[in-house]
């Protein structure tokens, strides 16, 4: 702990700044939709700029502090996998990069795809709103699974099956959005015939909320931790 | 507006509705609209004024609007409206205060304005203040018209037996009324008034009979129902129960209790259908008493010391089953739910399904895992195919370890793999069978694939029907596979005919080969007894219990039955349909037991799932909640004349036969695997427990929601397939019942001999 502290002074400020950022993307992507009263191509543009911000800003941290977006303060032994996972020794580290590179690009490809079977699976249509589906997908897998794998490597769902634990920052996200995504599924046979209950806006707003609750929440965990650090240091 | 030709004029704006189902009553529009709505009627009234004629314009709305803006609910204000009566012939008539009338008194009104009679059977009466501008003598003559129609209703409906006040009154004003017309007294005032108070009084009566409940039943009958729910969730709560005997003192003391209940109440509610002895429903309600007071007296006897401790560790799927059953039933709650329920249903059976997998998923990686980490711990592959040769290379790495995990790695390493495709294979398949026919209400008219095969008709059609039949052959083909052969080839017959009959004669033999076919089954399951040193396979057949086997036998052939007659009932192209829906229930029923094996989920929650399914597959065969979707067509498979009975009985048969065979099946695996009887009874409780609580939920919100607009449409349709799954489950337990006993006897005899 105390040897893991000094490593800990920069990462709070990044990760409030990222978890910032998030809430405030999210926060400005239920705003446009309302704004736009839900009408429907361009609430599908709007996600499909959201989600592709998303992973650009993953991608961007993690290329500026690659231990930042390692699993937060208590995954000592993540990093050390993913140390290892990188590669053995300095001499493999670029090919091994490039081929971590490659499977990261392909796994996501992979999930987006695996989203929409398992949406086409839940009773979407096949070959009708493919385009609308296809969106939903893009969402989901960018705020659930392109960002773990971008912050973890391809590992990284033997990674959070061995961890599991529901506070950590990329379980968390993965989680709330998709039970986020769930939950907007509910109002969808109702018969209020209201513009936002067209698929898939009430399953993607969903997610939205659900990623907002989780950076919000993470937020929170940061500002409890530094203020539990401070009374530390003053005491 | 100008032209002569026109005697009335009917005008219906829908704007106003509109604006309020789309923005509510406080939107932006409806000021503007109310505005063009008042211009409009300036303009009618300038039109007519100038026309000379004498006019009346009447404004009034059909129905209110609720905050919200929508209406069909029964608050006040969406079940009152305004009307406003516009005539040059009222004289100086200043609108003094708002008068509250019934809707229907608009039709006398306009009646007797207009010359037309009255219409038959209307029990409104006329608004005086509008007749008030013509003569005395006509309006003492129009009133008593009224009066008179209206006290014809009344006596026609039998509503004045004992109390004849109107009768009096209106003898009365007849006789005043004869009175001022011979001597042209000051008194037709008080004529009119006599004869608009036996209006009034029988206009009332009628009105509050229209919509008269038997509360005392209503409330009974809930009463009945709720304690029976918790009757039953203590004995599942209390399971396996200890079987004491019930002594006949205890009944005969709660049947006496019961008997005194009712002289009670008959003596202080008389007029309820509660307290005729001739109608069922005092006897029904009877009973349900005396067996919840002889439960009670159970409960009391045996104490509370056997709680067992079913919470110890509830997994994520149990809570998932759990609040998904509860999400299922309190979504009955509302009307648009009621109508789409199989969307609910389908929804928790995909979530279902999804956690099986991802449980799975977890379930081999974490095995993997443990096992990896003596080992290099340096590339992690992510995809499940490589997984598998992981997982076999297991009980050799791990060898070493504890006993306990060789065991558990054992059972999970032939079957986890297995168990994910099966349920990839079972949600697929759930997703193809929701797509064959829609149901429900709003979505039903989309096209959906049994459209499809219908319309394309022919070859297409015929290949489904064959490939269903096909299908069912092979499951069932350990069966006694001649007569199911025959079986398959007569629903086949029926619908491509090559008899002149135009199918009926293959329907006939069809049924007579599925009759064959369960007493066969009947004769295996008694038979096998008799040939004790070569007649099974199984290795560890225990002469003292052979039961066990005589169940299987009996149920396998029991469902084989069953499913060939559902088969024959359907329409051609839900053949394909059906095949698939017994394909998932044999998928679902091996994979929920071998779960269980596992340990991943308990034996009730198994049983939750499997009511889902039930359900689930209640509503791809294209049933909903309205009575429109049942096929009346399947009652006269086979049958030539008119036989009402089996006309019924052939329809309930084709509407939850898939129901039916769900059930069926999962207890059918659980006790192929295990005959033990707490083992299979305990999902018929799980079953009756669920199902118990809808009812007496559903029973008490219908009952506070009887004056809805939905209520004959949406309500009690879906009350009378709630009972009709009840007495689904009956008829299930009963043949479970009659199942065992026969084994069980069987074996007795066997015994003796």
């Amino acid at each position: 702990m105390v040897a893991a502290a000094p490593r800990d002074q920069p990462l709070p400020v990044l990760l409030t700044c990222k978890y910032l950022l998030s809430l405030v993307l999210g926060l400005g992507l239920l705003l446009t939709l309302a704004q736009s009263e839900f009408e429907l191509q361009a609430c599908l543009g709007a996600l499909r700029i959201y989600s592709l911000v998303v992973v650009v800003l993953q991608v961007a941290l993690q290329l500026v502090a690659p231990e930042a977006s390692a699993l937060h303060p208590g995954g000592g032994g993540g990093e050390g996998h993913i140390a290892a996972g990188f590669g053995k020794g300095k001499a493999r580290n670029r090919a091994g990069k490039l081929v971590d590179f490659i499977l990261v690009v392909i796994l996501s490809i992979f999930s987006v795809c695996l989203t929409h079977i398992v949406t086409v699976l839940y009773g979407a249509y096949l070959i009708e709103n493919i385009e609308e589906t296809f969106t939903f997908s893009i969402l989901v897998a960018s705020l659930a699974f392109v960002r773990p794998l971008v912050a973890l490597g391809p590992g990284a769902l033997g990674l959070i099956i061995e961890r599991a634990n529901f506070e950590e920052e990329p379980v968390l996200q993965s989680l709330t959005a998709v039970v986020g995504a769930w939950f907007g599924a509910l109002p969808i046979p109702l018969d209020w015939d209201t513009p936002w209950q067209v698929w898939p806006l009430t399953c993607c707003i969903g997610a939205v909320i659900g990623e907002v609750g989780a950076s919000a929440y993470l937020l929170s965990k940061i500002y409890k931790a530094v203020d539990s650090r401070k009374k530390n240091k003053s005491t | 507006m100008a032209s002569s030709d026109w005697d009335v004029l009917v005008l219906h704006y829908l704007g106003l509705d509109h604006i309020g189902h789309v923005e509510g009553p406080m939107g932006t529009h409806i000021g503007p609209k109310l505005l063009e709505m008042d211009k409009v009627v300036k303009d009618i009234h300038t039109a007519l004024e100038e026309k000379g004629d004498r006019y009346l314009i009447t404004i009034c709305g059909d129905h209110g609007m609720s905050d919200a803006g929508g209406h069909g609910g029964s608050s006040h204000s969406e079940v009152t409206t305004s009307a406003v009566l516009l005539s040059n012939t009222f004289g100086k008539f200043s609108p003094g205060k708002i008068r509250q009338v019934k809707q229907v008194d608009l039709a006398p009104t306009l009646a007797l304005l207009t010359g037309v009679s009255i219409p038959v059977g209307n029990i409104g009466r006329p608004l005086t203040e509008v007749l008030s501008h013509m003569g005395l003598e006509r309006r003492m003559l129009l009133h008593r018209r009224a009066a008179k129609q209206l006290l014809a209703i009344a006596r026609g409906s039998g509503l004045f037996s004992g109390n004849d006040n109107a009768e009096l009154i209106f003898e009365e004003a007849t006789r005043l009324h004869k009175q001022v017309l011979q001597s042209d007294a000051l008194e037709a005032e008080r004529v009119c008034r006599f004869y608009q108070e036996c209006q009034e009084m029988v206009s009332d009566a009628l009105a509050s009979k229209l919509q008269s409940y038997d509360l005392t039943a209503i409330f009974a009958s809930a009463v009945a129902v709720i304690v029976t729910f918790a009757v039953c969730l203590w004995r599942l709560l209390t399971y396996p129960p200890d079987v004491r005997e019930v002594a006949w003192a205890n009944v005969c003391w709660c049947a006496g209790g019961t008997f005194l209940a009712w002289l009670l109440c008959c003596a202080t509610i008389p007029g309820s259908c509660v307290c005729h002895l001739l109608q069922p429903t005092a006897w029904l309600l009877g009973l349900t008493f005396v067996y919840v007071l002889v439960m009670v007296g159970q409960a009391f006897l045996t104490g509370s010391s056997r709680r067992k401790q079913r919470m110890s560790a509830i997994k994520p799927l149990h809570q998932f089953l759990l609040l998904g059953t509860g999400f299922h039933t309190l979504s009955l709650l509302g009307t648009s739910l009621v109508e789409e329920e199989h969307q609910t249903v389908y929804f928790l059976l995909s979530s279902l399904h999804v956690g099986f997998i991802i449980s799975l998923i977890i379930q081999i990686k974490r095995k993997v895992l443990v096992g990896r980490h003596d080992t290099d711990a340096g590339r992690h592959k992510v995809d499940d195919d490589l997984e598998d040769e992981d997982v076999t290379e297991l009980p050799t790495r791990i060898s070493g370890r504890g006993s306990e995990g060789v065991t558990w790695m054992q059972t999970l390493r032939r079957t986890p793999v297995k168990l994910l495709l099966l349920s990839v294979l079972s949600l697929s398949l759930s997703r193809l069978m929701r797509s064959w026919n829609s149901t429900g209400d709003k979505w039903k008219h989309l096209e959906d694939l049994g459209d499809g095969i219908r319309a394309a008709g022919g070859y297409v059609l015929m290949v489904v029907v064959l490939a269903g039949l096909v299908a069912a052959l092979f499951m069932f083909s350990q069966n006694c596979l001649p007569l199911v052969l025959v079986g398959c080839t007569c629903i086949f017959g029926r619908h491509f005919p090559l008899s002149s009959s135009g199918g009926v004669l293959e329907a006939q033999f069809a049924h007579f080969v599925i009759f064959i076919l369960f007493v066969y089954g009947l004769l295996k399951a008694k038979l096998i007894d008799f040939k004790t040193p070569n007649s099974k396979t199984k290795s560890n057949l225990d002469v003292f219990e052979p039961e066990e086997e005589k169940m299987t036998v009996l149920l396998r052939y029991s469902v084989t039955a069953l499913s060939l007659l559902c088969l024959l009932l359907q329409r051609a192209d839900n053949i394909g349909l059906l095949a698939l829906v017994m394909l998932q229930n044999y998928i679902m029923s091996s994979v929920l037991c071998k779960l269980m094996g596992t340990g991943l989920i308990s034996s009730g929650a198994a049983a939750l799932a499997v009511n889902w399914l039930a359900f689930a597959h209640f509503f791809y065969q294209g049933n909903s909640n309205s009575l429109a979707t049942v096929d009346i067509s399947a009652g006269f498979v086979g049958v030539t004349s008119y036989r009402p009975f089996v006309h019924g009985a052939l329809i309930a048969t084709q509407t939850f036969g898939g129901t039916f065979l769900t059930y069926l099946s999962y207890l059918m695996q659980i006790i192929s695997r295990d005959a033990q009887k707490e083992r299979w009874q305990y999902p018929l409780f799980v079953w009756w427990t669920v199902r118990l609580a809808t009812v007496s939920l559903y029973l008490v919100n219908v009952t506070f929601q009887r004056h809805h607009l939905f209520i004959l449409t949406v309500f009690t349709p879906k009350l009378l397939y709630e009972g009709a799954h009840l007495l689904v489950l009956c008829v299930l337990t009963l043949f479970m019942w009659s199942v065992e006993k026969i084994c069980t006897v069987l074996e007795v005899s066997y015994r003796f001999e």
